[in-house]
């Protein structure tokens, strides 16, 4: 366990103590503890311009950039492939959606063929993370059909199936989505939390699996009670990426969803990547721009993020992130990019047009979010890809 | 012995165990549960829903009870949320079913689609969902709601 967490004896496990040694019928310190128990503090206060948040940025803007460094081979490109129909009430067509991704992929590079596109993007003797976005299980997921297509398309460009890995935040999210070693046979997966026990005595585990010299830092710090200690990995300034992330794997692959989500507007690429791979991210959704942007900034996520294959097959509109079914549309849809600025720009409008159509929206309130959750802006400064400062080449391909 | 008493006066009731909530196998009936019920409490209900769990922390969160029944391929997943107060769940209630008709066919009010039923009764909201909207899953959906109101209302 980190510093921050051996440090603190949290308040759950000291009025647990006391109550198991009967110290609280006498002490008063403890009653005034468990008043407070009925009232847990407040967050702390946000600044009204979290720009004065102070962080680390400035050291991911001062490490050298490589050819992956996000935007990527293709800045700006956006390859999109739609098949009505792909969705079924059984889920995906398979076929289909293996043709849609090498549609997709051959309209991204030019290249002539499936195999060639990968190949532009790693080589066999890569290790390869795939992260999913589990949350929204079984309705408004990454769907099992175009992630087993991505391993495929790996496979094919000669990436070993055992160098494949999934990389996800918690344990219990991931195999709620459906991962199991029968389903995806030979590959691991990692993740940068895990947690046992139940209710009281649920504890996370994971840190020593956390990369010390990689973090993402912020001085908006939660109290004790917010972070749950006993629970986080670590509370404190600091966010770590997975030693996974830094060394265990060369390189990553992105398969987000489209889905309106509360506190941001949209779950799409960036935010998959920010929250997903970072401990202590909880706090983030007090600075949520920023946490997107910043924390795709550093090289753990800018320099292995190679790819995005945006699965629009279906996507949800309103009340995400959880899974909400009435608000789940088809829309047979499928997107890949290197730069996932350019491809969260796509994903917001189609989000912001649905509930337009849907009457969720006015224009005005669209343009208020667009205002609000400027995060987009935010990584296109940061040089991370395409928002408004060019047109984005949107590659709209068909397949027979 | 008063002093006792004065201090049991002036100490939280203890929270009421979310999981007796839950309805047993054969409710209704073919219908059972589908591995075991997940608990979360404070901060881990980030684990269950990521980002959307500042709408129940902001409102008092306290513990979050989960469990799928199940009749063949047909699933359901019920979800009882612990907010401490009946202001909490209404809150979370009101926040989540925002722009709904309300009726009062299950809890204090209620919404209901083909593919969700929601409602709050004292400190718990309550979320039924369902991934397909075929009748007899709307059905088992319906039976599970009710189930749990009635437990809520048990002395």
């Amino acid at each position: 366990m980190g510093k921050e967490h051996r440090d603190t004896v949290d308040r759950r496990s000291f009025l647990q103590a006391a109550a198991a040694t009967g110290v609280c019928l006498a002490a008063p310190s403890v009653l005034t503890a468990q008043e407070a128990e009925a009232k847990p503090p407040p967050l702390p206060p946000v600044p009204e311009d979290t720009d004065t948040l102070r962080t680390n940025l400035a050291d991911a803007v001062s490490q050298p950039r490589c050819k992956w460094s996000m935007p990527g081979l293709y800045p700006g490109v956006v390859a999109e492939v739609k098949v009505p129909g792909v969705m079924t009430d059984d889920g995906a067509d398979e076929t289909i959606v293996a043709a849609m991704l090498a549609a997709s992929m051959k309209a991204l590079t030019g290249a002539g063929s499936s195999q060639a596109a990968w190949m532009q993007f790693v080589d066999p003797e890569d290790r390869i993370g795939i992260k999913v976005n589990p949350v929204g299980a079984p309705v408004a997921s990454t769907t099992h059909e175009l992630t087993q297509a991505v391993i495929a398309a790996l496979q094919s460009a000669g990436v070993r199936r055992q160098n494949v890995v999934f990389v996800d935040h918690y344990q219990s999210q991931v195999r709620k989505w459906g991962y199991s070693e029968d389903r995806y046979p030979g590959i691991e997966a990692v993740f940068l939390q895990h947690t046992v026990g139940e209710g009281d005595a649920k504890v996370g585990k994971g840190f020593d699996d956390l990369d010390q010299d990689a973090f993402f830092e912020c001085d908006y710090v939660l109290p004790d009670e917010q972070n749950d200690l006993e629970w986080m990995l670590n509370g404190g300034p600091r966010s770590y990426f997975p030693k996974v992330l830094t060394s265990g794997i060369d390189k990553l692959i992105n398969i987000p969803i489209l889905k309106h989500h509360k506190g941001c507007y949209t779950t799409l690429g960036l935010k998959n990547l920010a929250f997903g791979l970072t401990s202590n991210c909880v706090r983030g959704h007090q600075f949520v721009n920023r946490y997107i942007a910043e924390a795709c900034a550093f090289p753990p996520i800018r320099d292995k993020t190679v790819l995005t294959v945006l699965d629009g097959l279906r996507a949800q509109y309103d009340r995400g992130p959880g899974a909400s079914p009435s608000h789940v549309w088809r829309t047979d849809t499928l997107m890949v990019a290197t730069d996932t600025v350019a491809l969260d720009t796509v994903g917001f409008d189609i989000i912001a047009d649905k509930r337009l159509a849907e009457g969720i929206d006015t224009a005005a309130q669209i343009d208020e979010a667009r205002a609000r959750f400027d995060y987009l802006v935010r990584a296109e400064n940061l040089g991370l890809g395409v928002h408004r400062g060019r047109t984005i080449d949107r590659r709209r391909v068909a397949i027979g | 012995m008063i002093y006792l008493m004065l201090l049991l006066a002036v100490l939280p009731a203890p929270s009421p165990d979310v999981t007796a909530l839950l309805p047993a196998d054969g409710t209704p009936h073919g219908w059972s549960r589908s591995g075991e019920a997940s608990l979360y409490e404070g901060g881990a209900l980030f684990e269950y829903v990521n980002g959307g769990a500042d709408a129940y922390h902001d409102r008092g969160f306290e513990r979050l009870v989960a469990q799928t029944y199940s009749m063949g391929d047909a699933e359901v997943q019920l979800e009882i949320y612990d907010m401490g107060s009946p202001a909490g769940a209404r809150a979370v209630f009101d926040e989540i079913t925002s722009g709904m008709d309300t009726t009062a066919d299950f809890g204090d009010r209620s919404t209901r689609d083909a593919y969700q039923i929601s409602f709050h009764r004292g400190r718990y909201y309550v979320s039924v969902l369902a991934f397909s909207s075929d009748d007899e899953t709307g059905d088992a959906m319906a039976a599970i709601a009710r189930a749990v109101d009635t437990a809520i209302q048990a002395p």
